[in-house]
């Protein structure tokens, strides 16, 4: 069940019917309910992975917490225990509690690894087999992905670490957890929650607000239009760029591919992000906002500060300050400062965790070697912004140039949006060469260029082409003006008279101009195939 | 407390009238081109009880004259048909005519009924299965005619299948947004192409051994149990044509199931000369008789309705002057200065 077909708005409808006809304490169970329908409509074949991972994650949250409950009972009981004893103590109780940490964190990732990357692994044995046996006998396996695995994954492997690091109580109510880990608005493609976070509006079951519901629906329409009118009229231009490159379609053919995939994904995944918070906050569900005006960064540092904003800051710390605060790095730098150089043992610790975070983000992105590429382009370029500050801030002083100054800002957004496009070749090419050849054409082949070959064989009519282009200013416009608050406030604060023809007005904008129905090639949710 | 329900209600009433003339906007109006999508919606226009009622393909309503029916013996007809109609879909358009109008005689033409059993065609089903109006009939004509890829809710929110016609829309759709004037002549549609005198056709052009498809033969006798039910006559016809998709076979298996259940099946194809036709004067390609054919071909038809349905005999009954008459006029002045259906249509 697609979030943008009508089944699924049924689907919200009916849900929301129950949910506010249900007394208080009952709604979240509604919740939970619908949410394990919906995860049965959508992937019952492979219901089990979340299941395993609702179980083993909520037993040994419960687990962990309770050595650290047991732990201060015994301190508390044992006043006469020396300093040692009390630190020997402490040490078993954590040793326990990191055991059961890692022996569900292992399982789960391991469950994640195993969906990703089977099909990798037997395409390689296979290869070898070939290539050293002659064996032609080739093995297949067909893995079904469940929905959302790697957004539900790290959610309940996130939830677990905090719980470890005694951020706050673990919930003890199992199917409450377990609501938790299978919302349905945001297990499609995410934002992964934190469940301090999440908590704090998901159990509380607020009264009947028609404020919200309007307000949601409003987000939800504001999403549709990114998917629908901007992304999905431009994803076959982009793709049959990049099948039929080769045939003459190079220069700015593919420069304006890489600009429109740009504008894709972000309709796509921050439009997708928009129905997931619209939903929810029908529900009177907080979710954390994923995006923040990414395309507006000056930095590709802060670009990603900017877009998928709770997979950089799950990384983060997650993976990132735990790394960079790992004894043998911490070591590994100390050496490498006494024995080689000052300033790259002082790089390591933070280098180090950089080069794992990259390379597991892009393996988090997909199985191919080509993300694996991506990430790690990525992180050439974060390190190469930080390293080269100091060049940069010469040249400014020498040039005297404004950074304050628009013109200055706008060199940087451009910049980083460009780079950050280029960058993406990685992802809408089937495989490293094929993207740097990608790259490459670029710079050739700007004589062939036709119109009409646009709106003929590549696929974006005249009239498609004017309306996208016409969308995505307009898109840019609503985000700028987003920056001084929020737009559906201040609509909301009009007659409601006039809230109703914005808001039917923009809806039929939608439903005209959005690239959908029979004859039309829209697509799935790209985020929601990782 | 009244007064939050009114404006709540106030609302919901204008987004509604909001979303039905948007979605009267971009509905393709059928009426200066491809004109068949008015046969549908205008049969409801017919508030005259009829006494024959033709379903089938285009060759119904190119080639059988309503008006001409009523000229020769009094007979108020409609042809109920559509490009490309299945048998399937003849078997609602015929449904829901016994229900509305309980005419005395259906006459199903088969001519389609060679079509495989996952035909579909979109856009001519859509011509008919959009004009109908809300029913049982309905609903089940669309979830027989529904495609792999189509959506029931795209029948009932047609804006979401027609949404894309927003840089087609023409003064046409303006024009005809409230009011669309009458086209077709009980469902005939007047055309008078004529074949160029250099093209040539080679009869019965479907490969011989050819028979009906097992959907086609199950709506035909689910058409013969309706008529059974109602205690309406059915008759089973293939209209004349130069070059078409019939052979020996389908016509064998044809006949002999309209032998099995007592229903009578007549081939006009080896009448073509008897009924006076010229190639080159009466039909607008190799299968579709142009209006003036139609009005040969039709007296013919009456000849045969008449001689075999005691239950259209007139005879008896005192002709009162109706909107049949008035409807006759109109024809009979497009048919004079030959001017075609999809012109803009008359004002009846």
């Amino acid at each position: 069940m697609s979030f943008i077909s009508l089944k699924f708005a049924l689907f919200v409808i009916i849900c929301l019917l129950v949910y506010y006809i249900c007394p208080k304490r009952f709604r979240w169970v509604v919740l939970l309910v619908a949410s394990y329908v919906f995860y049965a409509i959508c992937s019952l074949k492979v219901i089990e992975y979340i299941i395993i991972t609702t179980i083993t994650t909520y037993i040994a949250s419960c687990q962990i917490e309770k050595i650290a409950v047991g732990q201060k009972a015994y301190i508390k009981e044992h006043k006469d225990l020396s300093k040692d004893e009390k630190k020997a103590y402490k040490s078993k109780c954590k040793n326990k509690q990191r055991l059961i940490l890692w022996s569900v964190i292992i399982l789960n990732i391991g469950f994640l690894a195993f969906l990703k990357y089977i099909q990798l692994g037997v395409a390689y044995y296979n290869y070898y087999r070939l290539m050293w046996f002659g064996i032609t006998d080739f093995k297949i396996i067909n893995v079904v992905m469940p929905l959302g695995v790697s957004f539900y994954t790290f959610q309940s492997v996130g939830y677990l670490s905090d719980i470890f690091n005694s951020k706050f109580e673990c919930e003890k109510n199992f199917f409450k957890y377990a609501l938790f880990v299978s919302f349905f608005p945001q297990i499609i493609q995410g934002p992964i929650s934190r469940f301090n976070e999440l908590s704090e509006t998901l159990y509380c079951c607020p009264d009947f607000d028609f404020y919200r519901i309007k307000s949601g629906f409003v987000r939800i329409i504001w999403g549709l239009f990114k998917k629908l009118v901007i992304a999905d009229r431009l994803a076959p231009y982009v793709r049959n760029v990049m099948e039929l490159r080769e045939y003459n379609f190079e220069g700015f053919y593919v420069l304006m591919a890489v600009f429109f995939y740009s504008m894709q994904i972000y309709g796509d995944f921050s439009g997708g992000i928009d129905v997931t918070i619209g939903v929810a906050e029908m529900f009177g569900v907080n979710v954390t906002e994923n995006f923040e005006r990414p395309f507006f960064s000056k930095s590709i540092s802060e670009y990603w500060r900017r877009w998928h904003i709770t997979l950089g800051t799950w990384f983060k710390d997650y993976i990132f300050y735990p790394l960079s605060l790992w004894k043998p790095f911490l070591n590994l730098g100390k050496w490498v400062k006494n024995h080689i150089n000052e300033g790259l043992g002082k790089r390591v610790p933070l280098y180090l965790p950089l080069i794992i975070v990259w390379t597991t983000t892009g393996m988090w992105h997909g199985s191919e070697s080509r993300y694996v590429v991506w990430g790690l382009l990525n992180l050439f370029f974060v390190i190469l912004g930080t390293e080269t500050e100091g060049i940069s801030e010469k040249l400014i002083n020498k040039y005297k140039i404004n950074v304050e100054g628009f013109c200055f800002k706008f060199y940087r957004v451009v910049k980083t949006f460009w780079l950050m496009s280029f960058l993406r070749l990685f992802d809408i090419n089937k495989n490293t060469e094929r993207a740097i050849a990608a790259f490459k054409s670029i710079f050739r082949g700007w004589s062939y260029f036709k119109w009409e070959e646009v709106y003929g064989t590549l696929g974006l009519k005249k009239e498609d082409l004017i309306v996208a282009l016409v969308a995505i200013v307009f898109m840019f416009v609503i985000e700028l003006i987003q920056r001084s608050g929020s737009i559906r406030n201040r609509i909301f604060k009009l007659k409601p008279t006039t809230q109703l023809i914005i808001v039917t007005a923009f809806s039929f904008v939608v439903i005209i101009f959005g690239y959908y129905g029979l004859g039309f090639d829209s697509s799935s949710f790209i985020y929601g195939e990782f | 407390m009244m007064k939050k329900v009114f404006n709540i209600l106030k609302y919901i009433v204008i987004v509604a009238v909001a979303f039905s003339l948007l979605t009267m906007l971009f509905m393709p109006k059928y009426i200066e081109k491809n004109a068949d999508g008015r046969i549908t919606p205008e049969f409801y226009r017919e508030k005259t009880p009829l006494d024959v009622v033709f379903v089938g393909s285009s060759t119904v309503h190119a080639g059988i004259s309503p008006m001409t029916l009523y000229k020769e013996g009094g007979l108020r007809a409609y042809d109920r048909s559509n490009s490309s109609q299945v048998i399937a879909l003849s078997y609602y358009m015929a449904k829901e005519a016994i229900r509305c109008n309980k005419p005395k005689l259906i006459v199903c033409e088969v001519g389609f009924i060679y079509q495989e059993d996952d035909y579909v065609d979109e856009g001519s089903s859509r011509k008919s299965l959009d004009g109908m109006k809300w029913s049982k009939e309905k609903v089940d004509a669309i979830k027989a005619m529904i495609g792999e890829e189509e959506h029931f809710i795209d029948y009932v929110f047609p804006i979401l299948r027609f949404h894309s016609r927003w840089n087609d829309l023409c003064a046409e759709d303006i024009k005809y947004l409230l009011y669309k004037p009458t086209v077709t002549y009980n469902g005939q549609l007047l055309q008078f192409k004529t074949i160029s005198d250099d093209k040539i056709y080679d009869p019965y052009g479907l490969e011989e051994g050819t028979i009906a498809t097992e959907r086609s033969m199950y709506y035909l006798q689910k058409l013969v149990d309706l008529c059974n039910e109602n205690d309406v006559e059915l008759a089973l016809i293939k209209l004349p044509m130069i070059n078409g998709n019939w052979c020996n076979s389908i016509d064998d298996q044809i006949q002999s199931f309209a032998d099995k259940n007592g229903v009578l099946y007549k081939n006009f194809i080896d009448d073509f000369d008897s009924i006076g036709f010229n190639m080159h004067e009466d039909f607008t390609d190799g299968q579709h008789m142009n209006s003036i054919g139609a009005e040969k071909f039709t007296k013919v038809l009456y000849g045969f309705l008449n001689d075999n349905y005691s239950v259209l005999d007139k005879s008896s009954e005192e002709t009162k002057p109706d909107i049949f008459v008035k409807k006759l006029n109109n024809y009979n002045y497009a048919i004079e200065n030959k001017i075609p259906s999809e012109r803009g249509g008359d004002d009846l």
